[in-house]
């Protein structure tokens, strides 16, 4: 599969909170939605998305419960939890900070 | 604080992933399964066939299995949930096959147990330091007869003492003390305390305060009295047991040895000063003991060695230069300190000897030197049986390592890297290990005691802090990583080892493998029982000594023979009183109903201790000195028959011995022989103690030679003289069948009548004094039976286990003998002929072995010579006894062989 990026630790976790900030997806739902919000920059194989998914869920930030899909399947559906979604408001504000930073950087460089 | 909650949160996840790794296991399937269902279903709504989809998705993305090992690299602690599942599974697997653990953990936790409780004695006896703080710088200081033979001695006399506190320029501080009993009244009983004298410096160089009131110091320690009166620092125990812990204890009297003596102080608890093995209630001043009466003449008298002594280093000094220092002022203490009146030759031995010094981190025990030896044997011995055991793991886990060949080759075949699967195997060993060692310790905590108490004997008793600290916690967690690696190391790596192919090839049938690992196991078996050789020719020898010195016939008759010690009063009753108490008392016990014969000593036989002189015998000036010099003991009436020594000529002391009667001795047969080879001893004179008329004695009878100090001496010249002209009794010895309690009883109430607020100090039967006498050789012997026994039921069952193995694997072999002709007797004797084949090997290497080392113990022997051909013989009889008894099941059950079921398995 392509590559495009190198993810920077923890900005995959990042990205999988923001996702599931306005509602619960399973495993193919979240890396759906990462792709297509990212506009096919991100393509997350399941390979780094289980390990991520997880690492979160045992950190407390999401939790998964089995479900039965509209077609009938059952899929493992993750959403945020409390500790989730605070988690999720400060690395956004730690994110910005260091995408201003950087940016300014790159500015003064430039 | 959230690192703090997640972390919390981690664990709690690892936890039940490890309880439940089952469930978890089957959920990530489920899930990364429901993924790839998803995206193979998307692929065919795409309008691919589901096989083409199914490649699609295997190409496109990494694998399912790799995903989940993945998912499982991130969790949390994934090392160590990977260890908890190893444990996990060998519990399992260990579980399955209940009497291979069974066996596995007890043989490790009787080996840990042994070694645990022979290393506890080592620490508490030998290593633990004192509870004193920086007991590195203290120092015991010992003296040394320039002369290989003579034992260090670590009593030294009140003179010397003086001399090197006054010269020695290395330590801050010195100290000197002897223990002993006190006499203090309690309601209507006069008790017997353990108390220790110490010198001015004793609690102030220790670095000890108290825990209430104050300790004395070197004011307190004067030839005449202290500054404020005779004073006393008594136990924590004494002051819970006695005062109930009143604060006010400190300042109030106590009556020691019939003087009152002010409590200025309570030692904190735990606090037993330098000796280790006693517990003290009370704290003396060393000089207090002039006025107190005991060993009161011996403080000016260099002759009296009763004193131990130690030191704290000054600072920045080393014990090497103390040691210097002290050789150097050896010579001048010495020749200050020389006895008056000393023959030249006996000065000149004087003058020779060495004070030294040794690190006095862990104190003095007077135990130490009769123990240390034993200890170390035991310990070695210990040691062996420990590598027997983990030779029969190691064989025992070797076999099911070959049983498992297949369930290894798959996983070794399906990714699971070698190391990765010798850690599996490792981790079942130390499972085992771990559970040896559990089970050891709980052993190890009667065993312990079993063995302290065989040390502590009436006459000396020994109170050790027995409870295992961190150093025999830390030896027996070694010794069980110890053992699980040295016998999961083996089996692992040989059970990893084969390839796959070899492995599926072979056929695998409850456990039948290649002939590799039997040679692998007979090795094992071999050096098992080369060991069990070695340990059986031990327990051998040191029983053998038990034995001997056992049946060893002392001279006298220990049973129905009971001894009471009589401690006299402080102050002491003395000259004609003493003897006519002392003849009354012995009266009165002849009286007692059920006592066949009562006499006086002044010597109880094998308590190591005792009276000797020089005895002169006119018209022999050809016997040197050493061939006059006797034991003596002195006693009263019906001697012989209360002690069961034959009167061989004359007669035995009676009531017209007196102290006014002329001056009489019994002596043994060999000194008459020695003395009067004429045979004319009876009716002869002797000198005791000079040569004016008054020394003069007159032989009245002859009585058998019997031991007198212990039973390993060579039997010595005795002298007997009455009581009643000698004043030294202090032992009743009483001829009855009444138990002890009754003998105790009705003697206690003639002592009340006889000599009120006199203690008895120990009761005991004379078997009691035999068996207290052989302390250490019972030790010794009690655990190497032990051991040998261990040995070999260990070997037998290794041994038993190869033979099952072989008979099952050569069923086939068997079948076809059988089939044409082979007889049962042949059929047995096949198996039979492969046991000794296993075993000859190891016999003759353990016999070389004990040749080899047994030189080593000739010091605990004691009439048996270390190379005992019989000994050995009877350990490697009794040892090719066992094997065939291990060879009988396997071999039966070879010759019940049906041939035709045999080939039809083949």
């Amino acid at each position: 599969m392509s590559r495009p990026t190198d993810l920077l630790q923890g900005t995959l976790d990042l990205l999988i909170l923001r996702t599931l900030e306005f509602r619960p997806l399973h495993g193919v739902g979240i890396a759906d939605r990462i792709e297509q919000v990212t506009k096919g920059a991100f393509q997350v194989g399941p390979g780094s998305l289980f390990p991520a998914l997880h690492r979160l869920a045992e950190k407390g930030l999401v939790e998964g419960t089995w479900r039965e899909l509209n077609s009938g399947r059952r899929a493992k559906i993750y959403s945020l939890t409390p500790a989730g979604r605070k988690q999720l408001t400060q690395e956004k504000q730690n994110w910005r900070r260091v995408a201003t930073a950087v940016a300014q950087v790159l500015t003064e460089e430039g | 604080m959230s690192w703090a909650v997640s972390s919390i949160s981690r664990i709690k996840h690892l936890l039940r992933r490890v309880r439940n790794a089952d469930r978890t296991e089957a959920d990530l399937d489920a899930e990364i399964q429901s993924y790839f269902d998803a995206v193979i279903e998307r692929l065919i709504s795409r309008g691919l066939t589901r096989e083409e989809a199914r490649r699609v998705a295997r190409l496109e993305f990494e694998g399912p299995d790799r995903v989940k090992e993945k998912v499982r690299e991130a969790r949390t602690g994934a090392g160590i949930y990977s260890i908890l599942c190893d444990i996990r599974y060998a519990l399992r697997l260990l579980k399955k096959s209940p009497g291979f653990a069974a066996i596995a953990v007890l043989s490790l936790a009787l080996g840990i147990g042994a070694s645990t409780a022979v290393f506890s004695l080592m620490d508490v006896l030998l290593i633990r330091p004192l509870p004193v703080p920086y007991p590195d710088r203290l120092a015991l200081i010992s003296v040394e007869l320039n002369q290989a033979a003579y034992p260090i001695r670590y009593s030294i006399s009140y003179p010397l003492y003086q001399q090197i506190e006054a010269r020695n320029a290395v330590f801050s501080g010195t100290f000197a003390w002897f223990s002993g009993m006190v006499q203090t009244p309690e309601g209507d009983n006069m008790l017997l305390v353990p108390a220790v004298y110490g010198s001015g410096e004793y609690f102030q160089t220790l670095g000890v305060a108290a825990a209430a009131g104050k300790t004395f110091g070197p004011a307190d320690d004067r030839p005449n009295g202290g500054a404020n009166g005779p004073v006393a620092v008594i136990s924590d125990r004494l002051w819970e047991r006695r005062y109930a812990r009143d604060p006010a204890t400190v300042g109030r009297a106590i009556t020691i040895n019939g003087v009152a003596v002010t409590i200025i102080g309570v030692m904190p608890r735990g606090f037993f000063g330098a000796e280790v093995g006693t517990v003290p209630d009370v704290w003396l001043p060393l000089n207090l003991a002039r006025q107190l009466g005991d060993n009161a003449r011996c403080f000016d008298t260099p002759s009296c060695w009763f004193i131990h002594v130690m030191g704290r280093l000054r600072p920045g000094v080393s014990a090497t230069r103390a040691e210097a220092d002290l050789r150097v002022i050896s010579g001048p203490s010495m020749e200050a300190t020389l006895i008056p009146g000393m023959r030249a030759d006996s000065k000149g031995v004087y003058l020779t000897q060495t004070i030294r010094s040794e690190s006095g981190r862990s104190g003095f025990a007077n135990l130490r030197s009769r123990v240390k030896d034993p200890l170390k044997v035991s310990m070695a011995l210990v040691t062996l049986v420990m590598l027997i055991s983990c030779a029969n793991i190691a064989n025992l886990l070797s076999a099911r390592a070959s049983a498992r060949s297949r369930e290894v080759a798959v996983r070794l075949a399906i990714g699971a890297g070698r190391g990765r699967v010798v850690r599996q195997f490792l981790t079942e060993s130390l499972v085992l290990a771990a559970a040896g060692a559990v089970g050891g310790l709980l052993f190890s905590f009667w065993a312990t005691r079993f063995l302290a108490d065989i040390l502590s004997t009436a006459d000396s008793p020994i109170r050790l802090d027995l409870n295992p600290d961190w150093r025999v916690l830390l030896f027996t967690t070694a010794a069980a990583i110890a053992s699980g690696v040295l016998f999961g190391i083996g089996p692992s790596l040989r059970g990893t080892r084969q390839g796959l192919a070899e492995a599926l090839k072979e056929r695998v049938r409850h456990g039948q493998v290649g002939h590799g690992s039997l040679g692998f196991g007979k090795t094992l078996l071999g050096v098992q029982v080369a060991l069990s050789v070695v340990l059986l020719a031990a327990a051998g020898l040191f029983a053998g000594t038990l034995i001997r010195l056992l049946t060893l016939n002392p001279g006298f008759d220990p049973d129905h023979l009971t001894v009471i010690s009589i401690v006299n009063s402080r102050p002491p009753v003395q000259g004609l009183a003493a003897i006519h108490l002392f003849t009354r008392l012995a009266d009165r016990a002849r009286a007692i109903p059920g006592v066949e014969a009562a006499t006086q000593l002044s010597t109880t036989p094998l308590s190591n201790g005792g009276w000797s002189g020089s005895v002169g015998i006119p018209g022999r000036p050809d016997l040197s000195e050493d061939q006059r010099s006797a034991d003596i003991n002195a006693i009263g009436a019906q001697f012989t028959k209360t002690m069961g020594v034959p009167l061989l000529a004359g007669r035995d002391f009676d009531a017209g011995d007196t102290d006014q009667s002329e001056k009489v001795v019994l002596i043994s047969e060999n000194a008459a022989h020695r003395w009067f080879p004429n045979g004319d001893a009876v009716g002869a004179q002797i000198y005791m103690g000079g040569p004016g008329p008054e020394d003069r004695r007159r032989v009245v009878g002859i009585v058998g030679d019997s031991k007198y100090m212990n039973l390993r001496e060579e039997t010595p010249l005795t002298v007997y003289v009455p009581g009643t002209q000698s004043n030294q009794s202090g032992y009743i010895a009483i001829r009855t069948k009444l138990p002890v309690a009754a003998t105790y009883a009705a003697f206690r109430r003639i002592l009340r009548e006889e000599a009120p607020g006199m203690p008895i100090g120990t009761i005991k039967t004379m078997r009691q004094q035999v068996d207290e006498s052989l302390a250490t050789e019972r030790l010794t012997a009690y655990l190497s039976l032990f051991i040998g026994v261990l040995a070999l039921l260990l070997t037998a069952v290794g041994l038993y286990g190869i033979l099952a193995y072989t008979v099952a694997r050569r069923t086939g072999e068997i079948g076809i003998r059988m089939a044409l002709g082979a007889q049962q007797p042949s059929v047995i004797w096949l198996v039979v002929r492969e046991a000794m084949g296993h075993t000859a090997a190891g016999m003759a290497a353990g016999v070389a072995a004990v040749l080899a080392t047994s030189r080593a113990v000739r010091s605990l022997l004691f009439d048996v010579q270390p190379n005992d051909p019989a000994t050995i013989a009877a350990a490697v009889g009794i040892l090719m006894l066992i094997c065939l008894l291990a060879a009988a099941l396997p071999a039966r059950r070879a010759s019940k062989l049906d041939p035709m079921e045999a080939l039809r398995e083949e």
